[in-house]
């Protein structure tokens, strides 16, 4: 006879335990099958993240190694070579001026002819100046810097350069704006074909320097209200006789040429005197407000000699900055001097307070759309170099704000390693412009595309994404609610991988009873049937003690004789 | 295996008790006073047929257990993997191990045989005859009345034997250092202890001694077993046997039961049929003890506080017994 109690017990109620275990195993698998599947992980991860700063830090470290590979920091200085207005010359004796414009007509022997003027004319700097531009024209860089700093060297150009500088920004001093203007444009030139060649010394920092304090005279001599223009302010310094135009040469091209030649030049020192003088400011800017400022103070207070060069450079760009910020000039439309500065500041970055990192990344964003903006204005000549500057700062924005690339640069000619670099970089920017793509990446590895344009850059890309994206997923939980934040962490979890670092606060669901315990070695179904199968056994274990106790419970009271005999009547 | 007679008779049971042991049969003990009904109620446990057999070889009888023997009936229960012995001790063996009884002092060799046994003890079975309980008082003997001293003081003693046992021969007798042990203990035993009241089919119309009600004359309570709640009975009538209950075991049940219908001259049966048997051997039988449970006490407390809040007057006062459903 079987227990009478028993007799009335549902079958499914004597495998209940069995049937709770198996439910449990069963949806802890269908949950972990779904919760760990890459799709269902990418789809949540991007609902969580959309809309916030999504900071790669580590990502974007990877990527600039790639973009410095592919697109290196080229500074583009200005053109020179734009010739004279021989016809309006009024400094220049008549004869001379007839000659030169007979030798300008272009046949075989129009350099040898503007030779031979150059020879029998020391005393005049138009022959020099002349020959000089047409040579840099041409391309004859090495030519045109042996006739332009002869010329410069001549007794009567350095007599006019003095009597220039003595006269400082007196406007009824020093020789008239034609010969002022002839000064600048020789100066210039010869800094311009000297950084071509990448030739440093005495003669290239007095090529790119003193034309600026030229400029003063001409700034003098054009104030309003009897104030000289500042030197913020953007002058044009037209080839002598011509008539200033939107390509003319300006003071900004001076600025340019200079900054390029501190940043060409990576073993420039200058004197302590000259440094503390350059360097030493009369106001104190919060970085927020001033941040080239910011970053001059930590690179003057943690001094390096090694980057004295960039030192330099951030002096002379923060001084032109805050001049025209200040009065409300708004950053600077010149696409040289833009592309140069938004250049300059990507380097500067690095070296920035934390505090001043966000508007200077404001600052070289507006710059650089200055420099895309300006793009038509710049010299076929220079298209190729500067496209190239323009793509680097799209590729460090692109990856900066984790977007695609949105402009085609087929024609940036890059030898076929860079574009191999190019290629990878546009690929995971392509990935992570979309944060479930990035995420579907991290897990999956990618497509065979993917794969076959990162190569072997691909496991240090995932590595740095998978540390990116789970340090901001923990972040992200901190502040949520008990249930949320773990559901948080759980989902992290999915990006992590034996041999990944310890992201703080993922660690606190090291415990027995997560079932989603801490495994990076086991991923996937493995992972959710051993999970499910332990859940199912826990199940299974808890709902026997519990139908024990309830039995238990109901027997206490029971009997068992009344039973049997109830039983024994029905039958 | 039976076992009766002489002294050496129990010595070769203990050795071969102890073969069993070593060979991993668990144990469980069958006691009551003599008459109780012990050898009845195994020999109607039907499980497996063994017990049938048996008592179809012995014509269909069951003969009671001669002093100082020993019954054991040992069968592989269930799927084979568990392997059991049932320990039907004579009554009066039992009886001799309650000193207060006979007024001599117990010694170690009273208690040999259940200190062998101890070890291996998965239950214990106590059957109370009711009628010889209530009748002591008038044609009973002092054993009859005794029965639930005598449960109280084994559950002392296996408790004392399980958690102690230790004893040095000296001027404090065994008894006393069992006492003052088992005072102290806070283990209780952990096996399920079933008391059993006997020979149900004789109980029906069995008047309640009066003195169970504080000696209120308005009340006259008989008994009906199949409609009364073992429980409640045991709390309200037997205030000694549960109070002993919940203080030596865990785990306890208190149920009715009867066992083949005899002719009590003939020794003929008459009802083949035994209730409130088997369902109470599974209960004791039952492999799950070994999974960890709660107190038999504590469900108790539950349904006295669940009472209380329901205002239900049935752990106040025993109520009248249900009718039968059929």
């Amino acid at each position: 006879m079987t227990r009478a109690s028993e007799l009335k017990r549902h079958p499914i109620r004597e495998l209940s335990p069995f049937v709770a275990g198996l439910l449990t195993a069963a949806t802890l698998f269908l949950y972990q099958i779904l919760a760990t599947n890459p799709a269902v992980v990418a789809l949540r991860v991007s609902r969580l993240l959309a809309g916030r700063e999504v900071a790669a830090e580590r990502t974007i470290k990877e990527e600039r190694r790639w973009i410095d590979e592919a697109l290196p920091a080229v500074f583009v200085p200005t053109l020179s070579g734009s010739l004279p207005c021989i016809e309006k010359l009024e400094t220049v004796a008549p004869a001379l001026r007839a000659e030169i414009a007979q030798t300008l007509a272009p046949n075989r022997s129009r350099l040898q002819r503007l030779g031979d003027l150059y020879a029998r004319n020391p005393e005049s700097w138009l022959p020099g100046l002349v020959l000089g531009d047409v040579l840099l024209q041409e391309g004859r860089f090495a030519e045109a810097d042996r006739v332009l700093s002869d010329t410069l060297r001549r007794p009567s150009t350095q007599a006019s350069i003095r009597s220039i500088l003595s006269a400082g920004d007196q406007a009824t001093g020093g020789p008239p704006d034609e010969e002022v203007m002839a000064m600048i444009h020789l100066l210039h030139a010869v800094g311009y074909v000297r950084l071509t060649q990448n030739l440093a010394g005495p003669e290239l920092w007095s090529a790119l320097r003193t034309p600026i304090s030229c400029s003063r005279l001409i700034g003098a001599r054009r104030a309003e209200f009897a104030m000289p223009v500042p030197p913020w302010v953007e002058l044009k310094i037209p080839a002598p006789g011509c008539a200033p135009t939107a390509s003319s040469l300006s003071t900004y091209s001076l600025y340019v040429n200079l900054l390029v030649g501190y940043l060409a030049n990576r073993d420039f020192i200058e004197t302590e005197d000259r440094r503390m003088a350059a360097f030493s400011r009369p106001y104190r800017d919060p970085p927020e407000d001033n941040p080239m400022l910011a970053a001059l103070r930590r690179v003057s207070e943690e001094w390096d000699p090694n980057r004295e060069y960039l030192v330099w450079a951030i002096s002379d760009a923060e001084r032109l900055l805050r001049e025209r910020l200040m009065n409300g000039q708004g950053l600077p439309r010149d696409p040289h001097l833009s592309l140069n500065l938004a250049l300059l500041m990507d380097s500067v970055a690095e070296v920035c307070p934390t505090l001043a990192v966000r508007t200077l990344m404001e600052q070289r964003d507006g710059l650089a759309h200055s420099a895309r903006a300006g793009r038509r204005q710049v010299p076929p000549r220079q298209r190729q170099m500067f496209d190239r500057g323009l793509a680097r700062l799209e590729f460090i924005e692109a990856s900066r704000r984790g977007r695609r690339i949105q402009v085609g640069w087929s024609d940036l000619a890059l030898p076929p390693e860079q574009q191999e670099a190019f290629a990878a970089v546009e690929a995971t920017l392509q990935v992570r412009s979309n944060l479930r793509d990035w995420a579907k990446v991290i897990l999956e590895g990618g497509e065979n595309d993917f794969r076959d344009k990162l190569g072997r850059r691909r496991i240090a890309w995932l590595a740095a994404s998978r540390q990116d994206l789970t340090t901001l997923l923990a972040g992200l939980a901190a502040n949520r609610q008990e249930s949320e934040r773990r559901d948080i962490l759980r989902l992290a979890r999915n990006f992590r991988k034996s041999g990944d670092p310890q992201i703080a606060g993922l660690s606190e669901l090291d415990n027995v009873f997560d079932f989603t315990f801490d495994t990076p070695a086991m991923k996937g179904w493995p992972k959710a049937l051993v999970s499910a199968v332990l859940a199912g056994v826990i199940a299974w274990l808890f709902t026997t003690w519990l139908t024990l106790q309830i039995r238990d419970y109901q027997e206490t009271a029971t009997s068992f004789y009344r039973l049997e005999i109830e039983e024994r009547l029905r039958l | 295996m039976r076992y009766e007679g002489t002294d050496s008779g129990i010595d070769s049971a203990t050795a071969q008790l102890e073969e069993f042991i070593r060979r991993g049969y668990e144990v469980y003990l069958v006691a009551g006073i003599p008459g109780a009904g012990k050898t009845q109620f195994l020999a109607s446990y039907s499980q497996g047929g063994f017990l049938l057999d048996r008592w179809a070889r012995e014509g269909r009888r069951v003969l009671p257990t001669s002093v100082e023997s020993l019954n054991s009936y040992s069968f592989v229960f269930e799927s084979g993997r568990r392997k059991i012995i049932f320990l039907d001790a004579a009554g009066e063996r039992f009886t001799l191990l309650y000193p207060r009884l006979h007024g001599r002092e117990i010694t170690e060799s009273h208690i040999k045989f259940l200190r062998l046994i101890s070890r291996r003890l998965k239950g214990f079975v106590f059957l109370l005859d009711l009628e010889s309980l209530w009748g002591a008082a008038g044609t009973g003997s002092h054993t009859d009345a005794a029965q639930i001293n005598i449960l109280s003081w084994l559950l002392e003693l296996l408790r004392w034997l399980l958690y102690d046992g230790k004893h040095e021969p000296g001027p404090i007798s065994l008894e006393t250092r069992i006492d003052a042990s088992v005072r102290r203990m806070r283990k209780r035993l952990r096996f399920p202890v079933l008391v059993l009241f006997s020979k149900a089919d004789l109980l029906p119309g069995l008047p309640v001694p009066n003195r169970v009600f504080q000696g209120d004359p308005e009340i006259h309570r008989t008994l009906y077993p199949p409609g009364e709640n073992p429980l409640l009975l045991a709390y309200h009538l037997l205030p000694e046997l549960f109070e002993s209950l919940r203080t030596h075991a865990n785990y306890f049940h208190f149920d009715f039961s009867h066992s083949l219908v005899t002719h009590r001259d003939t020794s003929e049966v008459i009802d083949a049929q035994p209730c409130g048997v088997d369902s109470s051997l599974r209960w004791l039988l039952d492999s799950s003890w070994r999974w960890p449970r709660i107190p038999t006490r504590y469900f108790v407390a539950i349904r006295r506080l669940i009472a209380m809040i329901a205002r239900n007057n049935r752990w106040r006062r025993l109520p009248a017994p249900d009718e039968l459903t059929s």
